[in-house]
């Protein structure tokens, strides 16, 4: 049960930090889900689709679910808003944890704006992939 | 009173809005619509992760004094109707206070050690010393550690009358304190905490069930029983005297508390914080640092526990500032100096030095300048 203690710590950090909206990238931003979620666990993150894209100008809702052992191990990243992207779920939004990066090699020190900026960037690698329409969810 | 909301575009851009936390956020938007360059139709606002829909309040989401808003040029009609869970109101502040690490050994001198975890990234002020035992004249049988104690006895326990009656009457504490000189005399040398413990309504408020409750249920899943986590909210503000660890500005309704029984735990409470608050620096007293330990107790033994001793309080948790402190430890730690000398130190370098090591924990520090001679 060590880990409860930095995690909260950690997990702490992040919030003020997407709170006060000191993000290295404006186009990605996340709060708890729950205010009186006291394990920090439930979370929601949405990425702005980058310019000159397929994804310009689109809102991405995610959830994001820090497990008791985050960040030893990487939070659970579902798409709500429906994307197609090599790495996420078609049928429903999650993440491929073997199709990522940032999950397959995943290190304590990342963070959920670490992969929110990740999941941006795919959506700037795969700009021209067909798209759904905006507004559909999983 | 208006509230000051920076809004940021994702061109890079950014601007302040000033506006009164009543507004709608359809409001919001007009207000930002000159300056962003964006028809308040044409925007998106989103806060936490969240997009705000048109009719809801600003307040709702919680979007306070400082916060950062993002703005997004697009069609909005489609906003507010398409997303689903992802955008569920009632977003508390949940503030994590600073971690205080307490050992307490429960037997019948009572001895309190505790140690802040300062240097956290939100940069908890250590910790406020132990709360020495609250050992009101126990045998010398130390009561251990909490060992595996579970939750749900724990909360039964919490709510047995006796136990709440004597959290909630803050005379009691006092008695018990007052009962025992060494506590006292630890008490006259920590005046922060005789002012907290002779303040009713800070002790109270500290001390409700339902505070109490709240650091019982974010028990849950911990190993031992360790810290009695932070007592998260306080609804009412308070002006604690006392140089130690003002925290300044930052919100923060929560702590973790490690408490070193026999069986330790470790304890990460949050509470959180209906309102803003100015006395929200105060943490949430570390975690009481793991009740002393009650060995393999029964429930029912009430009577015995409350002899046997109550542990160490724990550190008094973080005491978060919102800004580093840049104040030389002789600054930061006067008061605590003071106390020290006039027990009969007089080198203030040693003094300071080892206030510095312990985060301005006099007792601790004490501790540290016995051992030293003893050396």
């Amino acid at each position: 049960m060590e880990s409860s203690i930095p995690r909260t710590f950690r997990l702490y950090d992040e919030l003020e930090k997407g709170e006060k909206g000191q993000l290295s990238d404006q186009s990605v931003s996340y709060g708890l889900a729950k205010g009186e979620d006291k394990t920090f666990t439930e979370w929601n993150g949405t990425i702005i689709g980058p310019a000159n894209t397929n994804f310009d100008n689109r809102i991405y809702f995610l959830s994001i679910k820090c497990g008791p052992n985050y960040p030893s191990q990487a939070p659970e990243v579902a798409f709500l808003s429906k994307i197609n992207l090599p790495c996420v779920n078609q049928t429903n939004g999650k993440i491929d944890t073997t199709k990522f990066a940032v999950f397959a090699n995943w290190k304590t020190e990342y963070s959920m704006e670490k992969i929110l900026i990740a999941l941006k960037n795919e959506m700037i690698t795969h700009k021209k992939l067909a798209q759904p329409a905006d507004g559909d969810m999983f | 009173m208006a509230i000051k909301v920076t809004i940021k575009q994702n061109s890079g851009t950014q601007f302040d809005v000033e506006v009164e936390p009543t507004i709608t956020v359809r409001e919001l938007k007009e207000a930002c619509a000159s300056q962003a360059n964006v028809p308040a139709d044409e925007q998106r606002l989103i806060f936490k992760g969240k997009i705000l829909k048109d009719e809801n309040t600003i307040s709702e989401y919680k979007i306070e004094d400082g916060v950062v808003v993002h703005l997004v040029k697009g069609k909005s009609a489609s906003s507010s109707g398409s997303q689903s869970q992802a955008s569920q109101e009632s977003q508390a502040n949940v503030n994590v206070g600073g971690a205080g690490a307490g050992a307490g050994l429960g037997a019948g001198a009572g001895l309190g050690a505790g140690a802040g975890l300062g240097g956290m990234p939100f940069g908890g002020m250590g910790g406020f010393g132990g709360f020495p035992g609250m050992a009101a004249g126990g045998g010398p049988s130390g009561m251990g550690g909490l060992g595996g104690m579970n939750p749900a006895m724990m909360q039964q326990m919490m709510s047995s009358p006796m136990i709440q009656q004597m959290l909630s009457d803050p005379n009691m504490l006092n008695q018990i304190i007052g009962s025992n000189p060494m506590l006292s005399q630890m008490m006259q040398s920590n005046p922060e905490m005789r002012a907290i413990l002779s303040n009713p309504e800070m002790m109270r408020s500290m001390m409700t069930p339902e505070n109490l409750n709240a650091a019982m249920s974010m028990m849950g899943g911990m190993g031992g029983m360790g810290g009695m986590g932070g007592l998260g909210s306080q609804p009412s503000a308070f002006q604690m005297p006392g140089a130690v660890g003002q925290g300044a500005g930052a919100d923060v309704g929560a702590g973790a508390g490690a408490g070193a029984g026999v069986g330790a735990g470790a304890g990460a409470g949050l509470g959180a914080q209906q309102q803003p608050n100015p006395f929200a620096a105060m943490g949430g007293m570390g975690g009481m640092g793991g009740m002393g330990g009650f060995g393999g107790m029964n429930p029912f033994l009430m009577q015995q526990m409350m002899g046997g001793g109550f542990g160490g309080m724990g550190g008094m948790g973080g005491m978060p500032l919102a800004q580093p402190d840049a104040r030389t430890p002789r600054e930061k730690y006067a008061t605590q100096l003071q106390q020290i000398k006039d027990m009969g130190f007089h080198d203030e370098d040693v003094i300071l030095e080892m206030l510095v090591k312990t985060n301005g924990n006099v007792n601790l520090a004490l501790e540290n300048l016995f051992s030293s001679l003893s050396n």
